[in-house]
Parts: C-alpha cells; sequence; structure tokens
C-alpha cells in the first residue's frame, strides 16, 4: 500500500509568467513513452508481479522502493505543467472570447479539456499508454529494460531543457536530471551484481555530465546523486546490498536513506480561472458551501 | 574612412500614449503580440508601460501591444 504526503520532492519557483508551448513540451517529460507515468507505471506493475520476492528481495526492494519515488516524479513534473501553462488567457466574459490566444499553442487540450493544468499524455497530445509498461518476468530482462528507460528519460529531459528557459521547468529538469542519473546507477548496479557486467564503464549516455546543466549543477553539489531512499518508514532496506560502493561520477560513497527526503517543497496552489470555470466555484456558491461544511448534518 | 554619426529613433504612438494615461490605476488587460497580460496598470511612458500582476511589474514595450481593454 502507499502513503502520500502533502508535499513535493523541491520547491518549484513559480514566477508570475508561463509559455503554454514550454508546458507542452513539459508533458513530453510526464505522459511521454520515456516520460514519468512509464517509469512510475513500469516498476510498479514489475514489483506486483515479481518472482520469488523473497530470494531476490534486494531486486524486489529496488523495484518496489524506486516505485515509491517515481510516484513524487509523477507529481512534480505535473506541477511544473500546471505552473508554467499560466498566461496564454485572460479573464473576461466569454463573448469577449478570452481563450483566443489558445488557438495558436500546441497543445489545445490544455484549455479545453484540462483548464491549463497537466493532461495524462504526451508533448504531442497522445493519451499515455499501457503498453509503455514492460513486465516480462525475466528479472535481468526487467533490469536491462529499466536501465534504458532511464537512460532514454534522461537524454529527453536533456532535449526538453534545451527547449526552454522557463524558470519552473529548468528547475523541475535539473533535479530530475540527478535523480535519474541515480536511477540508471542503481539498475547498472543491479545488473552488475546480477550477472557480473559492469554497466558503468557505458554512462553516461550521452556522454554528458550534468554538471553542464546550471540547474543540476547544485543538486550534484548537495550530494543529491549519492543517496537512495527506501521511501518507506520499515520496508525496502535491502537496497543497500545493491546501492553500495561509490558513484563514478564522482568517486564519492553511495547511501541509502530510510524513509523519505527530509526537506521538500510546498504543493503550489493554482489561481481561479473564471475564464475557464474551474473551480467554478463563485462567492456566492463558496459562503452555501462553507455554511453546509460548517453545519451538523 | 568616414565617421558615421549614430542617431536611435524611438517610434511612439502618441494617442495610445495619451489614453493609457487616462487607465493608470485601474485594472486592464493587454494583448501583447505574444501574450495577454491582465493587471494594474501602474504607469505609462512614451514607448512602454508597466503592469503589474500579485505585484510583480511587468515593462511592455507599447510597440508590441495589439489592444487594451480596462477590465
Amino acid at each position: 500500500m502507499f502513503k502520500r504526503v502533502n508535499k513535493l520532492l523541491i520547491d518549484l519557483p513559480a514566477p508570475e509568467y508561463g509559455d503554454a508551448n514550454a508546458a507542452a513540451a513539459v508533458q513530453e517529460l510526464l505522459g511521454g513513452k520515456f516520460g514519468e507515468m512509464s517509469t512510475l507505471n513500469n516498476y510498479m506493475y514489475q514489483s506486483f508481479n515479481f518472482r520469488q520476492k523473497h530470494k531476490l528481495k534486494p531486486f524486489y526492494d529496488l523495484v518496489a522502493s524506486i516505485t515509491a519515488e517515481e510516484f513524487g516524479h509523477v507529481e512534480l513534473v505535473s506541477n511544473t505543467i500546471n505552473l508554467v501553462s499560466k498566461g496564454t488567457t485572460f479573464t473576461a466574459p466569454p463573448d469577449l472570447t478570452p481563450l483566443s490566444n489558445a488557438t495558436d499553442k500546441r497543445n489545445t487540450y490544455s484549455f479545453i479539456a484540462t483548464a491549463q493544468t497537466s493532461l495524462a499524455g504526451d508533448s504531442m497530445g497522445n493519451s499515455w499508454r499501457g503498453d509503455y509498461v514492460f513486465s516480462s518476468g525475466n528479472l535481468i530482462l526487467d533490469l536491462l529494460h529499466n536501465f534504458f528507460l532511464e537512460i532514454g528519460a534522461r537524454t529527453h529531459k536533456m532535449r526538453v531543457y534545451e527547449m526552454t528557459d522557463h524558470p519552473t521547468a529548468r528547475e523541475m529538469i535539473g533535479y530530475l536530471l540527478v535523480r535519474g542519473g541515480v536511477h540508471i546507477l542503481a539498475y547498472a548496479k543491479a545488473i552488475e551484481i546480477a550477472t557480473g557486467t559492469d554497466l558503468t564503464k557505458m554512462l553516461p549516455i550521452p556522454n554528458l555530465d550534468n554538471r553542464v546543466f546550471d540547474h543540476a549543477r547544485k543538486y550534484e553539489d548537495q550530494g543529491v546523486g549519492n543517496v537512495l531512499f527506501t521511501w518507506s518508514d520499515n520496508d525496502y532496506k535491502d537496497i543497500k546490498q545493491i546501492w553500495k560502493g561509490t558513484n563514478p561520477a564522482n568517486g564519492q560513497p553511495l547511501i541509502v536513506k530510510e524513509g523519505i527526503p527530509e526537506d521538500g517543497g510546498e504543493i503550489p496552489d493554482l489561481n481561479d480561472l473564471p475564464e475557464e470555470f474551474a473551480p467554478g466555484i463563485d462567492r456566492d456558491l463558496y459562503e452555501q458551501i462553507a455554511k453546509r461544511l460548517k453545519a451538523n448534518m | 574612412m568616414n565617421s558615421q554619426e549614430t542617431t536611435f529613433v524611438s517610434n511612439y504612438d502618441p494617442f495610445v500614449y495619451q489614453a493609457v494615461n487616462s487607465l493608470i490605476g485601474s485594472m486592464i488587460t493587454v494583448q501583447t503580440t505574444k501574450n495577454p497580460v491582465q493587471g494594474m496598470l501602474t504607469s505609462a511612458a512614451p514607448d512602454h508601460i508597466v503592469i503589474e500582476i500579485n505585484k510583480v511589474p511587468f515593462f511592455i514595450r507599447t510597440q508590441q501591444i495589439v489592444w487594451i481593454s480596462p477590465s
């Protein structure tokens, strides 16, 4: 089962300007084939479907614990899209065409379907699909797939970083480049333990250090790239049998921390958008609702 | 070699400037060539206006304005 904490993994900057087309590009990192919904669901189903969990517990613990982190990444990318989406429409009665600028934006679903928030789809508006999940049941094949998936995800993040300089998008990508690097290394180490093959000699792919990216550098300096969390109060501790030794990128020791990251960011709140009828609760209705909430019914 | 004198020319729309001055201190919507901007008009100069959104100023070049509406 899952326990939820009402915090983001990091604080996201929330400037008063947005870029709807940048938000559309960021959608690829959420609902694209290599997006966070794919990493989440791949590890989630692989952990559900894992055979001989007891015998192969460190590998089960790895896939199961990273599942929880990926849930937080889905949350982080979604909130980024919501913050980057502002600034295309204005508040006015419908006959003044307040959404007129939306016809020139790439993702019209954002304006028609989701009231300028995240969509469970990719940068071209395609739905995220269940067939992005690979769960073969063969441990080494699944680990190899996960290694590949994380490398693809990192590549896509690097490219979206190059597409937009919006501060919210870059902060999120800077952090996720570092965490993605952790997951690549974690699966490489798992494959090494399972097969004796050292995949870290291939890394990084593409051959570009996270430190090249301004917004990733501070997370590298903080050592965010050396830590793997259990994301659980009591379980999944055997990841320490895989996450051990040193980080080949910086020579620093790898650390397992039990639980979840101590700090984290506020969940952003979103202004109402009367032109989208969202949330569609005007002052009069809100007062009636407040009265009913307080009443003994 | 001839030395050339550089002159800077700033075009401005005098009647837009005049009209916008009557809206200072009020909430307005400005459609720019890129995006609409909605907030409080705090000042106007011959070549730009300043709109505050949640107390954050945005300086908008008059030449990039398509229309302005009090809102």
